[in-house]
């Protein structure tokens, strides 16, 4: 299976730069996604490795090798689109023969894989349907099996599951993973859904203005974001204003509060005024008996919205510290009422200053 | 007839259908008033064509009716199958012959200059500023027909035209080569050259059609451009394709003031044979006029026919 490296990419249309010297490198069998926002470049990205786009400059190597003087045609890459890729005149078993039958494949191979490959996204039964009698799923399945056909050296995915029901794209994430995984193909992932990067991907480089902000494991992008736009663009996250109190001893200063975090030593000095953030989920909510006085290990907050999201529900909290979220479980929500006046906690170690490295 | 003709009718008709209106609604059980206002209001859905049928039944459907009628009659008035039998026999069945080559030439050489000139023009590394040009040209080429589309060839490559005079000196006889007033080639490159723009109007949303996805997923699974043409492209506008030379056929078929400019009272195409029935340069037989008509509406309505099947069957993949 072949890496693919992608070197100081730029791309510019006009005056907009779709692309500012992009650096990355998948390695061999790894799935990795591209995610951002739109317009931040993720599709010329994905084409320019596909050969339907060029760089103003920078180099696409795969397998070690340059690329970017193979037309599209001699690159043997698969690629999946967001929708109706599918040939309209051909049925879901001729689709995926195309590759092969311009490849002058004896017709018995080609069917032949055909078959194993339709077999693999799950559609044997459906193999003599043309693509208007195929749900917008099953086409994207068919879409995949084509690309696979050819045996391609890397698979690119150009938001493939956009145009599908929620539902439908979920249970198809997981296939292609599934299969990617089977297969080891090296693949490279364009979508603007988090959930959906993090849930499948070995790696996610999440992309802002043509450059990618932070690459990592899904753990470590949701976890540890280095940089204030990862904090924002990937889950939902809390800031607060802060002072720092004690770099050494890692104390800030938040409203009338001085609490313990992880600070990095080396990157604040004492008075400096940093970010910190925190996932809801770290943040705990206690429902006061009436009458009850507030305990001294917790802050006091006023609910201001509930937003019930299933299992959990999302609490708006005011308090001293600054506006907060903080999610619940929905059950425990049931004692919350807005208005009601709340203890708040910060679970001990998840308050961070952007991780730096 | 004028003398400057243009594309005549049959180009414009196949698009022109009954408005489809649903099942008239019916009344519900709420009253009668509310029953009344229903019915109004189908009946104003409709107001807004009835003009257009007025139209359409004034100057398309009586004459037409009345054509038939006539083609039916003896010159005393009784009925005959006369005429119309003389009109599928010599001499009068080689003008049909000479009609329908020099229709189908004109649609083949029109029909695939069209495509291509239009596919040139779609091209991703064409600007696409270049696009109203083309069809702007198109608009104006495609009614360019008539004494001046006539003049306008003659004086390049009839009888003393410039470049016969130059292919003159290079010792090559344009005017055998490409003879303006006699055979159907020469007629049908005349004819060409209002035809090619007119599928050029007709053939790009079919183009347009084609999805950028299908291109570049083909050229991704290591298609060349043939074999994307031969796989996909043509195989899904085929039908449309078909169907637009239909168009042109029809097209060529009723034009007549082109031919008349070039060949005069000479020519054996149906249109000028009933043009001179008619006005009686050689003899004057309005009865046999109409039955050479009437097997023209025959024509015609086979084209339109085989034309609305091919448009069904080319909306299965397009649109
Ligand atoms: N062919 C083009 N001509 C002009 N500008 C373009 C072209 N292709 C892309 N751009 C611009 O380049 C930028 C990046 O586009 P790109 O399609 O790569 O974004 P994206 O991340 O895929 O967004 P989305 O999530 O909306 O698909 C955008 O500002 C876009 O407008
Ligand atoms: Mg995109």
């Amino acid at each position: 299976m072949a890496t693919i490296e992608l070197q100081e990419l730029t791309r510019r249309f006009g005056d907009v730069v779709a692309l500012d010297s992009l650096e990355l490198e998948v390695a061999s069998g790894e799935f990795v996604s591209l995610l951002g926002p739109s317009g931040c470049g993720k599709t010329t990205a994905l084409r320019i490795v596909a050969g339907f786009e060029w760089p103003d400059s920078g180099r696409v190597l795969v397998a070690g090798r340059d690329v970017l003087d193979l037309p599209a045609n001699r690159r043997n890459m698969g690629m999946v689109f967001q929708a109706y890729s599918l040939f309209p005149n051909m049925t879901a078993q001729q689709n995926v023969e195309f590759g092969l039958r311009v490849r002058r494949r004896p017709k018995h191979d080609r069917s032949k894989r055909a078959a194993e490959l339709l077999d693999l996204v799950g559609l044997a039964a459906q193999k003599d349907r043309y693509p208007r009698q195929l749900s917008g799923g099953q086409q994207q399945r068919v879409a995949l099996a084509r690309c696979l056909a050819i045996e391609p050296s890397v698979l690119l995915l150009d938001e493939p599951l956009s145009a599908l029901d929620a539902k439908v794209r979920v249970q198809l994430r997981e296939e292609v993973r599934r299969i990617q995984l089977e297969l080891g193909i090296t693949t490279l992932y364009v979508t603007h859904d988090q959930e959906e990067a993090l849930s499948v991907s070995d790696r996610v480089a999440v992309m802002s203005s043509g450059r990618i902000e932070q690459i990592g494991s899904p753990a470590e992008i949701y976890g540890h974001p280095r940089t204030p736009f990862v904090a924002s663009f990937v889950g939902t996250m809390n800031h607060l204003e802060a002072t720092v109190v004690s770099s050494a001893a890692g104390k800030v200063r938040c409203g009338p509060a001085v609490l313990d975090v992880g600070l990095s030593a080396a990157s604040h000095s004492d008075g400096d005024v940093v970010t910190m953030y925190v996932r809801p989920e770290h943040v705990h909510v206690v429902a006061l008996a009436p009458g009850q006085d507030m305990p001294p290990e917790l802050f006091e907050g006023k609910v201001t919205s509930l937003t019930f999201l299933g299992p959990v529900t999302r609490v708006g909290i005011a308090s001293a510290l600054g506006g907060l979220l903080a999610d619940v479980s929905s059950s425990m929500a049931l004692s919350l009422a807005i208005d009601s006046t709340v203890g708040v906690s910060i679970e001990a170690g998840s308050l961070r200053s952007l991780a730096l490295t | 007839m004028a003398a400057v003709g243009t594309i005549e009718p049959a180009a414009g008709e196949p698009s022109v259908g009954p408005p489809s209106v649903g099942p008239p609604s019916e009344g519900s059980p709420s009253g009668s008033a509310l029953q009344w206002r229903r019915g109004a209001r189908t009946w104003l859905r409709w107001i807004g064509v009835v003009p257009f049928f007025g139209y359409l039944a004034i100057f398309l459907l009586i004459p037409t009716g009345e054509l038939v009628v006539d083609a039916f009659k003896g010159p005393t008035g009784h009925f005959t199958g006369a005429n119309v039998s003389a009109a599928v026999h010599a001499p009068y069945l080689s003008s049909f012959e000479t009609s329908l080559e020099l229709s189908a030439l004109s649609a083949l050489f029109g029909g695939i200059l069209g495509v291509f000139v239009a596919t040139a023009v779609l091209h991703r590394g064409v600007p696409a500023a270049l696009r109203p040009v083309v069809f702007t040209f198109s608009g104006m080429a495609s009614n360019f027909a008539g004494v001046p589309l006539a003049f306008a060839f003659s004086a390049t490559i009839g009888t003393g035209g410039v470049l016969t005079g130059l292919f003159q000196h290079l010792g090559v006889d344009l005017t055998t080569l490409v003879p303006l007033t006699s055979g159907v080639i020469g007629l049908s490159l005349v004819y060409t050259y209002f035809q090619f723009p007119l599928m050029i109007l007709l053939v790009i949303p079919a183009i347009d059609g084609l999805k950028r996805e299908w291109r570049e997923a083909s050229t991704n699974l290591g298609a060349s451009t043939i074999s994307y043409w031969r796989y996909v492209g043509l195989p899904i506008i085929l039908p449309s394709l078909l169907g637009m030379m239909l168009l042109l056929f029809g097209s060529a078929f009723s034009a007549y003031a082109t031919a008349y400019a070039l060949s005069g009272s000479t020519g054996n195409l149906v249109p000028e044979v009933i043009g001179n029935l008619l006005n009686g340069n050689i003899t004057v037989d309005p009865q046999l006029a109409y039955a050479l008509a009437f097997g023209m509406i025959v024509i015609i309505t086979v084209v339109l026919v085989c034309y609305s099947l091919l448009q069904r069957r080319a909306s299965r993949w397009l649109r």
